[in-house]
């Protein structure tokens, strides 16, 4: 397709677009706020990664994109799909979503997959109902998969159940069932989390070689810092429900433009740093996420760079480079170069 | 407003009680419970109800204003009959439950705590017991004895006692074998605290909730097992169970005395459904899991 | 084990002992703590004994039922063809259930026994012409010696050497085999009826509800199955025999003549345990539902009905297969009472006739015959608890 040629084209037209996402969970006798005007975009063949610490609402951004929220949620804003608004589709429309064009992989491989039912059934039933395939075809498919993403003796492994499989396996498994219909937009939740540091890097060798291959987009879910730089082209980090910083993923690491980010880099262990000392953690709580709207900055208890200015008001995401039309939301992908940050202070303050 | 702030700690005691008091169904439950209780226990004083006195010349009377519920067969007052039947059979419930809950608790907790050999014998004497016929056992036991042990309530609580433990056993072994290897009683015993006292003040506390439950959830099961007893001839004097065999004898095609069987059904069904429903309502409210 | 577990293990065993010593008697309670300790024993049992230990034992139960049967030669042949079968293709939790049977029937032999000769009475105390000499002479024709261990040797030398449950002692010239073999299918129909019957009901109502938690159904659904563990089945059976049989007239109130006299005692027996399978069944979906493979389901885009159906149905069956075990137990003594209420030939019938009238034989036999039911069905039980979750199976 031509589109892919010319850079400011494929931008123009990303394949997700999200805008606005609010997503609420209703309790008992509160309601909280996991995710707080989300807007973001992800254009063909483009790798995003979303960074935060667990409950920043990393995870529920992404259960939001395809539904996938349990009982007592609402979800506002819009979550466009290639053109189609996804929440104004039909429950079999967006079924016929799921799993076909875009597919997720969840964070524990041992309880995300059914334990009752062999791989085979599990793998083969999407290519049934997606592709229309025999079983007998989509079986093969799915072998032919498994040898892709580096199981061994595939076709007899079909036959084993999960629990016969060890973590690195099932991930994979995880993957292949994830990819077996070709879907454009590949949503990976913690994919790595559960697993030993070797295995990670062999996963996520896996998925730059996938997606190469097949253009897919990801968006890569984590807080692990390490692997976003290895797969990623562009980082937004999440904090208390939005998004705090945006940026290409090489400029975010050699300057961060957002004092939790910095934080965030300041607090993984460095092979040259001290042995003295200790390790550096950010202290405070995550703010409680249903206090309802914020008075002041929700990082400011616990930001180093603290002023009086941070606690008369709650900033909002402002492109920062390049410098110009100041305010605007990012979601802006016009320029995937572009980079945002909410913070009162000034950019050029920070170190 | 400032973020951050510390959520107020609830201790599980109340957040359970909290949840228990928001389900409607077990406060019915318990509401009526209560109601019958005392129902059976102080109404007949009260009321000079007399469940003794045979009366031949008004036997098997329908409900009236003189006699709310009828007359028997040998002319008693039916209501008073239920309700001073209803008191064995409460009293029944209970006792037999206490005596299964204090054993099956004991049981349960030694052989759980100690685990190892220990607690495999143990558990195999349990399952040996569970597998044998036991309510077989039982109603050997009532029929051989029937004559010399007819209508006096002390074997009953004890045979009906000895059926239930082994399930509260297996229970709360269940829960002190996960207890067991929890940090707060690994410090206990590192600070040098004898078997008795880890057990009496870490343990036993904590598995209370789930003998709670348990425990209200057995009294209907040990009514309804001495009511089949009754209906085999086997049960004690005067009891729902005995009232409900009685009144399923005389139905017969011709005449139906049909308040012989109703009244004491109807208590019965619904002391038990209160308990039923109360022992849900602490189940969910101990374990919020399967609501 | 430290020196508190030691006193603490002591006494327990110590005041089982003595209670069982003041039941039954100082010699028999012994005996009977005896059994008790090699019963448990068999947890000690390696996994290649316990195969062994259980393939000789049903070699022995086949050859027996066989032999009584057929004859003796075609007795040995299924008994080695059983015995072969088994070591090779059962698995180790079968056989260790089987191997577990035999030595609990000697037991429960012998404490029923012990049970029946410590109550008042004796079959023969009712005879009229009951001289001490004719009494003699019938005592020495049935077998039922004064003392209740010889009985119980020759009870089990008999059963051993002959195969046969002996003669009744209160139905002439009848085994208790040529009595209880009538009675066993109808036991046996009757209770698997129910048992189906419970399952199937139990299933759908509880799936069902709990699909939707808390909504109006779920809340009637339950609210109907708390109620139907709240009656007696007697209850229930009563009412429905006024209603379906006085009344309506749409079914015959008693008897075992025809297929509509298996309707009554079998719903009456299956509700209760109906009710309670609804409950696990609800529980067992909602928990099920909450799993994250569930959502991985949704988020490959499949049906809710091919959730329910294929994601969801193995793991919430699986509470209600556990309960099949004793629901079987529960519904087998259930029909003493039953049986009992609805006038039908079956044995727990048999049962309650021969405590009342002291036949010993015959009370010895239906227990038997219970205890070895019971076990079947739990063999059953273990078999398809490892068909549905896959994690047991490799520890078969």
């Amino acid at each position: 397709m031509s589109d892919s040629d010319d850079p400011k084209a494929v931008a123009a037209k990303p394949l997700l677009d999200v805008r606005g996402l609010t997503t609420e969970f209703h309790g008992d006798d509160r309601v909280v706020r996991a995710v707080d005007g989300v807007s973001f975009t992800v254009g063909k063949g483009e790798a995003v990664g979303i960074v935060g610490e667990s409950g920043s609402g990393k995870s529920a951004t992404a259960l939001s994109i395809l539904g996938l929220l349990p009982e007592r949620a609402t979800t506002a804003g819009s979550v466009v799909f290639d053109g189609a608004d996804v929440f104004g589709l039909s429950p079999a429309a967006l079924r016929s979503l799921r799993g076909r064009r875009i597919a997720m992989v969840f964070q524990d491989p041992m309880t995300s997959l059914n334990p009752y039912l062999r791989i085979e059934d599990q793998l083969a039933e999407v290519a049934v109902l997606h592709l229309r395939l025999s079983r007998r075809d989509a079986k093969a498919r799915a072998v032919a998969l498994l040898d892709r993403v580096g199981i061994a003796d595939a076709k007899s492994r079909m036959r084993s159940y999960p629990h016969e499989l060890s973590g690195g396996m099932r991930q994979r498994v995880m993957i292949a069932m994830a990819l077996l219909c070709d879907p454009e937009l590949l949503i990976l939740d913690e994919p790595t989390t559960a697993l030993d540091v070797t295995i990670q890097a062999q996963i996520l060798e896996l998925l730059r070689e996938l997606r190469r291959e097949r253009g897919l987009s990801i968006i890569l879910i984590t807080h692990d810092l390490g692997i976003v730089l290895g797969l990623c082209d562009r980082v937004m980090v999440m904090y208390a429900g939005r998004i705090v910083e945006s940026s290409p993923v090489v400029p975010l690491f050699r300057r961060p433009l957002h004092p939790y980010t910095l934080a965030l880099l300041a607090s993984v262990p460095r092979l040259d740093g001290s042995a003295e000392g200790r390790l550096a953690s950010i202290g405070g709580m995550p703010p409680r996420l249903d206090q309802g709207p914020f008075r002041e900055c929700t990082f400011a208890p616990r930001c180093v760079f603290v002023h009086d200015a941070c606690r008369t008001r709650d900033p909002d995401l402002v492109v920062v480079e390049p410098p110009g039309d100041a305010v605007s939301a990012v979601g802006d992908a016009r320029d995937a170069s572009a980079r945002a940050r909410r913070c009162v202070l000034p950019a050029e303050r920070m170190p | 407003m400032s973020a951050g702030v510390a959520e107020q700690s609830r201790g599980p005691w109340e957040a359970a009680f909290a949840r228990l008091r928001k389900n409607r169904w077990a406060l019915v439950g318990f509401a009526f419970f209560v109601v019958i209780t005392l129902a059976c226990f102080a109404l007949p004083a009260f009321a000079g109800l007399d469940a003794v006195t045979t009366n031949p010349v008004h036997k098997h009377l329908p409900p009236s204003s003189s006699h709310w519920f009828g007359t028997d067969s040998l002319g008693r007052d039916y209501l008073a009959r239920v309700l001073v039947g209803g008191r064995t059979s409460l009293l029944v419930g209970f006792a037999a439950t206490l005596s299964s809950v204090i054993i099956g608790v004991l049981y349960g907790a030694v052989s759980g705590y100690y685990g190892g050999r220990m607690d495999e014998v143990m558990m195999r004497f349990v399952d040996f017991l569970y597998g044998l016929p036991y309510m077989f056992l039982v109603i050997l036991v009532m029929l051989l004895f029937s004559e010399t042990a007819r209508g006096n309530p002390l074997p009953v609580f004890i045979a009906l006692g000895l059926v239930e433990w082994l399930t509260m056993a297996r229970i709360v072994r269940g829960q002190v074998l996960g207890l067991r290897e929890r940090e707060f009683v690994l410090a206990a015993r590192l600070l040098g605290a004898s078997d008795l006292h880890v057990i009496g003040r870490h343990v036993l506390p904590n598995v209370a909730g789930v003998v709670t439950v348990y425990g209200t959830l057995t009294v209907p099961s040990v009514i309804i097992l001495e009511s089949f007893l009754s209906f085999l001839g086997l049960g004690v004097k005067l009891s729902w169970g005995q009232l409900v065999a009685e009144g399923v004898s005389v139905v017969n095609p011709i005449r139906s005395y049909w308040w012989l069987l109703a009244f004491p059904s109807v208590f019965l069904a619904a002391t038990l459904v209160s308990l039923n429903f109360l022992g849900d309502g602490l189940r969910d409210a101990v374990d919020p899991k399967t609501r | 084990m430290n020196r508190r577990g030691r006193i603490v293990l002591g006494s327990l065993l110590v005041a089982l002992v003595v209670g069982l010593a003041l039941a039954l008697g100082v010699r028999e309670g012994l005996a009977v703590a005896f059994g008790l300790a090699l019963i448990s024993s068999t947890a000690w049992l390696g996994p290649t004994t316990a195969r062994i230990v259980g393939a000789v034992f049903g070699a022995a139960i086949a050859f027996g039922v066989t032999r009584a049967a057929e004859g003796a030669l075609p007795g040995v042949l299924v008994a080695v063809a059983f015995a072969f079968v088994a070591f090779k293709w059962l698995p180790v939790r079968v056989l260790r259930r089987i191997a577990f049977l035999v030595p609990s029937l000697v037991l429960l032999i012998f404490t029923t026994t012990i049970l029946m000769y410590r109550a008042p009475g004796s079959p023969f105390a009712q005879e009229k012409a009951a001289t001490p000499d004719v009494e003699a002479a019938l005592r020495a024709r049935y077998g039922v010696p004064k003392s209740a261990i010889s009985f119980f040797e020759i009870y089990m030398r008999r059963l051993v050497v002959e195969g046969t449950l002996g003669p009744a002692i209160k139905v002439r010239g009848r085994t208790v085999e040529q009595l209880l073999a009538p009675a066993l299918p109808v036991s046996l129909s009757l209770g698997l009826l129910a048992l189906v019957i419970a399952a199937a009901l139990g299933l759908l109502l509880g799936m069902r509800a709990g699909l939707k938690p808390n909504s109006f159904s779920d809340h009637a659904s339950m609210g109907l199955a708390t109620i139907g563990i709240s009656l007696p089945s007697f209850v229930i059976g009563a009412a429905m025999m006024i209603v379906f049989a006085l009344k309506l007239g749409w079914l015959p109130v008693a008897g075992w003549s025809g297929y509509r006299h298996i309707v009554m005692p079998a719903v009456t027996l299956a509700l209760p345990y109906a009710a309670y399978i609804a409950r696990l069944a609800r529980s067992g979906t909602i928990e099920v539902m909450q799993q994250d493979f569930i959502r991985t389901a949704r988020a490959k885009g499949l049906s809710e009905r091919v959730i329910v159906l294929r994601h969801a149905l193995p793991g919430a069956i699986l509470p209600v297969v556990s309960f099949l075990g004793p629901a079987a137990a529960g519904i087998m003594t259930g029909s003493f009472v039953i049986e009992t209420l609805f006038d039908v030939p079956g044995v727990g019938q048999w049962f309650v006739k021969g405590a009342i009238n002291r036949d010993y034989s015959v009370v010895l036999g239906t227990a038997i015959l219970y205890a070895a039911l019971v076990t079947f069905f739990n063999l059953l039980v273990d078999l398809a608890y490892a068909w549905l979750d896959p994690r047991v199976r490799g520890q078969l």
